[in-house]
């Protein structure tokens, strides 16, 4: 155990990473074996029409969870109509339907305590309900003519633009939350479809008939994946309570989905926001890799050691050690073509150049020399032995293996996902530190009070100024 | 009002968890209970000598347990002049103990001592009204030059690693006005792990890098400096109240963080860190004697005493209406507050009930009248209580104004529908469309294991009584319409009234901040 602090020292990094087998303190803590746990069996079905059913059948309490996945999402606005799919997602919920006008849904719903929600994402939509037992079969009649009858009415139309257009007025009020925004923006491109925002231009550009014609081309039983857990009686009924509502939605070829290559191709690149705010909010984003890479095994523990935790090398070098602030981190974020990985901070404007610093030096370690076996044991022990919660609910367990076949997952991952993580060695997060976390290759986004910097931002390379807007 | 099937689902929703291979009375020790009324889940309460409580509600699916434990202080008990106290302590929790984060306590001790020394030097010079600069760098680098000493000993983030390998979730812990609550999941096998973690780290803290997260702490409080939501509350609070402790952050004032010492930490935590301030509640796969006999081993020689007196300065009847422009860079946002009467009062129900009648879903008074009949806002919505509960708090109203209109035409709109139900009292219809919600928001509320963990927890030490959501939605059941038109004469008054709004600074931002600055 010595032998880490020498190697600590030796690289001329002040770190003290436990330097010795952190249970020593209460030893009876180290009897303890890893959580063994398997993922317990969910049902599968599939109708003639394409729809796939994930469904876990649990008793304990009477409600029941009903969740579609579609594969459709803001990636798929066509250029100069961004926000057409939340749009579209929102009124299926909100604009009425074929048999039920929207505020039917709505006391309907409301009075019986069921809840629906249905929202667009990047690249998926979802639509969740959960009810009482007793009103499942009112509420599934609704749910399905909600996935499949939308109306669109012109007034919640009109209600549902106009609230877009005020949260586009407000999208600057919180500047934590606009730099996420922004730095994605800037790194996969402004027309990208992973990166674009909603703009008032755009949204106004949306028409009814836009959104028939992407509702009818994206929600379809063969691109859709439905998950229901709960307080049903068998499988058998359920299933007959599904083939009703859904067994004749017709099917029909659904585009396949091709991003475009991220804006962004390397270098150190600085992009910088002058705003009177009392923190300054840093974000250092970097390539990352598809949902479904093989990659994302090292990745996962290289950025948990990096930066996912309490005991993570940036929590510790930039707050714990230096209390430079109070949220810093770093995670992988994915899509199904590409990804990134994002590190961050909020520090006051005195001390930026002192948080941003370590958080590159942090990026750059990470490449140079391997973990230690001790940070490689307590987060394979961080990732495998919480596997379990994944599975907490019967709705988390059935969604997570509805996830496993809607994301394309190999056959398997869940199952092979310990063993694999077991598998990850020094070499291989080394080898992916390197290639994923040059700082030389990162872009920096930075929205702060520049009159207040301790150091130009120039001095970490050349800066593109941008205005809020 | 028709009558409605409340009982029948709360007895499927609770009977099931009894039906399990539940705790039978004589594998428990004397003094144990078992609720055994089917209105609510079958939890097991016993207290220890010390006046630990222990709630524990077997509940399966997977093998997990999830961990809760409440203490009934929070930020209206730090001193004055100490604002935030309570939540630097609440860090300090996660700095380890007398073995853990540590190489050699007996070493580091004598450092800390010498920290402390040095800071409370600093603090005494940095707050004298003509510091001495040449002094103050002084005592800033031997402060410097003792925690890199300290540092030495220091095993970094052990007590978080150790979470972390024995495969924790959620591992957190909060602090609020009237509570700190201290929160984790684990693998149901790590039962005893837990109780070895956290006896130790309740009845031998260590708060070591004090200094340091104080600097980390004022980060938090800028950071919520830059949220105008958070900004618009403090704001609120602070002029609503102005005698009780509730006008306080519980990120404490900036100035109070500047001065904190570890002394008043550990002082704080030797007042109120004690067994009978505390109630832990077990949701899980637990067998209740097993948590029982290791809440005896771990926690039976924590050493109890009495508590403080905790009646604070009664907040004196308003009489005033209160309004103020918080100059932000934001768009416009209206924060409405009413003082309420205390979570415990008989009127409070009818009140809970009024906030559910205005803003409970799209079929609620404000999305239908104000979101979509006159389409003034974003959105607009109202709590009885703000989860305070151990002293009377506000009765909250936000709304965000839809451009171009104003937050004083939604304050006009709020107070016409706020006016309308003083005088027509709701619908049988809305009533009852607000009880089912709640009636299948009890249900949901036993889904989660660690949610559930610390609303037991949290009911039980703070509301007076762990049932407190299933007797408020009996509560709720027996209001009669017009109690809700009395409630909303008596409360939402004018002179019971405090308005704050979020406006642009009439200078374009940077120039405000710059005039700031020259003051």
């Amino acid at each position: 155990m010595k032998n880490l602090i020498l190697t600590a020292v030796m690289t001329g990094l002040i770190m003290n990473i436990a330097p010795r087998n952190s249970l020593a303190a209460h030893p009876e803590l180290a009897r303890l074996d890893q959580i063994k746990f398997s993922v317990p069996p969910v049902s599968r079905y599939q109708l003639d029409n394409g729809l796939v059913v994930y469904a876990v059948k649990d008793n304990t309490l009477p409600m029941i969870h009903v969740s579609a996945l579609v594969h459709t999402g803001s990636a798929r606005d066509p250029q100069g109509k961004t926000g057409l799919a939340s749009l579209t997602v929102q009124l299926l919920r909100d604009g009425g339907t074929a048999r039920y006008k929207a505020e039917e849904i709505d006391k309907t719903l409301e009075y019986l305590g069921a809840q629906l929600d249905a929202a667009a994402y990047t690249e998926d939509s979802l639509a969740e309900m959960s009810v009482l037992k007793k009103d499942f079969g009112r509420a599934l009649d609704i749910y399905a003519d909600v996935m499949r009858n939308p109306a669109f009415e012109a007034e919640k139309v009109k209600i549902a633009r106009d609230e877009t257009l005020e949260v586009i007025r407000r999208r600057n009020d919180d500047p934590s939350r606009s730099l996420g925004r922004e730095a994605k923006r800037m790194f996969y491109g402004k027309e990208h479809p992973y990166g674009r925002r909603i703009e008032a231009e755009t949204i106004n550009a949306v028409t009814t008939d836009d959104m028939k014609a992407f509702y009818s081309q994206y929600f379809r039983p063969n691109n859709t994946v439905l998950v229901v857990s709960g307080d049903y009686s068998s499988d058998e009924e359920l299933l007959k309570e599904i083939k009703a509502r859904f067994g004749d939605w017709q099917r029909a070829d659904v585009p396949e989905f091709k991003a475009p290559a991220a804006a962004y191709a390397g270098g150190r690149q600085i992009y910088f926001i002058n705003k009177a705010t009392p923190q300054a909010f840093i974000a250092i984003l970097q390539k990352g890799v598809q949902r479904t890479s093989a990659e994302n095994y090292p990745l996962t523990i290289l950025t948990d050691i990096l930066g996912g935790g309490l005991q993570s090398r940036m929590f510790v070098e930039v707050r714990t050690k230096r209390g430079l602030a109070y949220s810093v981190g770093t995670y992988p974020a994915e899509y199904s073509q590409s990804g990134y990985i994002a590190t961050t901070c909020g520090t006051k404007p005195e001390t930026y150049s002192q948080a941003l610093t370590e958080m590159l030096h942090q990026l750059k370690y990470a490449g140079e020399a391997p973990v230690t076996p001790a940070e490689l044991e307590r987060s394979k022990g961080a990732t495998i032995n919480p596997f379990v919660f994944k599975f907490s609910t019967p709705h988390k367990l059935a969604m997570q293996k509805a996830e496993e076949e809607f994301y394309g997952f190999p056959k398997g991952y869940l199952d092979n996902y310990v063993e694999k993580i077991s598998g990850v060695t020094q070499g291989s997060v080394l080898d992916a530190g390197k290639r994923f976390l040059n700082p030389d290759d990162a872009l920096i986004f930075v929205i702060g009070d520049a009159r207040k910097f301790d150091k130009p931002l120039s001095d970490f390379g050349v800066v593109t100024e941008l205005k809020e807007d | 009002m028709r009558s409605l099937a409340i009982l029948p689902v709360l007895l499927l929703c609770c009977a099931p968890l009894r039906a399990a291979d539940g705790a039978k009375m004589q594998d428990l020790p004397p003094g144990t209970q078992i609720e055994s009324d089917p209105k609510y889940p079958p939890v097991v309460t016993y207290t220890l000598k010390n006046g630990l409580k222990l709630l524990i509600l077997e509940k399966k699916f997977v093998p997990t347990a999830s961990f809760a434990m409440a203490f009934r202080v929070g930020n209206v008990d730090c001193p004055s002049g100490k604002t935030g106290l309570a939540h630097v302590f609440e860090h300090m929790a996660f700095k380890g103990t007398k073995t853990m984060n540590t190489s050699d306590y007996g070493k580091e001790k004598a450092v800390l001592a010498r920290i402390e020394e040095t800071a409370k030097a600093l603090i005494a010079e940095e707050s004298r009204a003509a510091a001495d600069p040449a002094k103050v760098k002084e005592l800033r680098e031997k402060l410097s030059s003792l925690e890199k000493e300290a540092g030495k000993y220091i095993v970094d983030a052990e007590f978080a690693g150790t979470y972390d390998r024995l495969g924790s979730s959620e591992m957190n812990a909060y602090t609020y006005v009237d509570e700190t609550v201290y929160q984790v999941s684990l693998p149901a096998s790590r039962l005893e792990a837990w109780m070895i973690m956290e006896s130790d780290r309740f009845k031998n803290p260590v708060l070591r890098e004090f200094y340091k997260e104080r600097s980390v702490i004022m980060e938090e409080r800028r950071r919520s400096e830059a949220n105008p939501g958070q900004v618009a509350m403090e704001n609120l609070y602070a002029s609503a109240f102005k005698a009780h402790p509730y006008r306080n952050p519980t990120l404490g004032w900036m100035d109070d963080l500047k001065k904190l010492t570890r002394t008043d930490a550990e002082n704080f935590y030797a007042t109120f860190y004690v067994p009978n301030n505390a109630t832990l509640a077990i949701v899980g796969d637990v067998r209740p004697a097993e948590v029982i006999r290791l809440a005896e081993k771990y926690f039976g020689d924590w050493k109890p005493h009495a508590l403080p007196q905790t009646e604070y300065t009664v907040e004196p009847e308003q009489k005033a209406e209160k309004r103020m422009t918080v100059f932000f860079d934001t768009k416009p946002r209206l924060y409405m507050g009413f003082h309420n009467p205390g979570e415990n009062h008989p009127d409070m129900p009818a009140l809970i009930m009024l906030a559910e009648v205005l803003s409970n879903g799209k079929t609620g008074r404000f999305y239908r009248n104000l979101v979509e009949g006159k389409q003034l806002v974003l959105g607009a919505g109202a709590n009885a209580s703000g989860m305070m509960s151990r002293y009377p708090s506000l009765f909250t109203i936000v709304a965000f104004p839809k451009a171009p209109h104003t937050s004083a035409e939604a304050e006009a709109a709020v107070w016409q529908e706020i006016d309308a139900l003083k005088t027509a009292p709701p619908t049988a219809w809305e009533m009852e469309k607000v009880l089912n919600n709640y009636e299948a928001d009890v249900v949901r509320s036993l889904e989660g294991s660690l949610d559930l963990a610390t609303s037991l927890s949290r009911g039980d030490r703070i509301s007076g009584d762990w049932k407190y959501n299933w007797k408020l939605l009996e509560q709720l059941k027996a209001l009669k319409p017009e109690d809700i038109s009395a409630a909303a004469r008596k409360y939402l008054t004018r002179g019971n009234y405090t308005e704050v709004e979020l406006a642009q600074p009439e200078a374009a931002p940077a120039e405000a901040a710059k005039a700031v600055e020259k003051k």
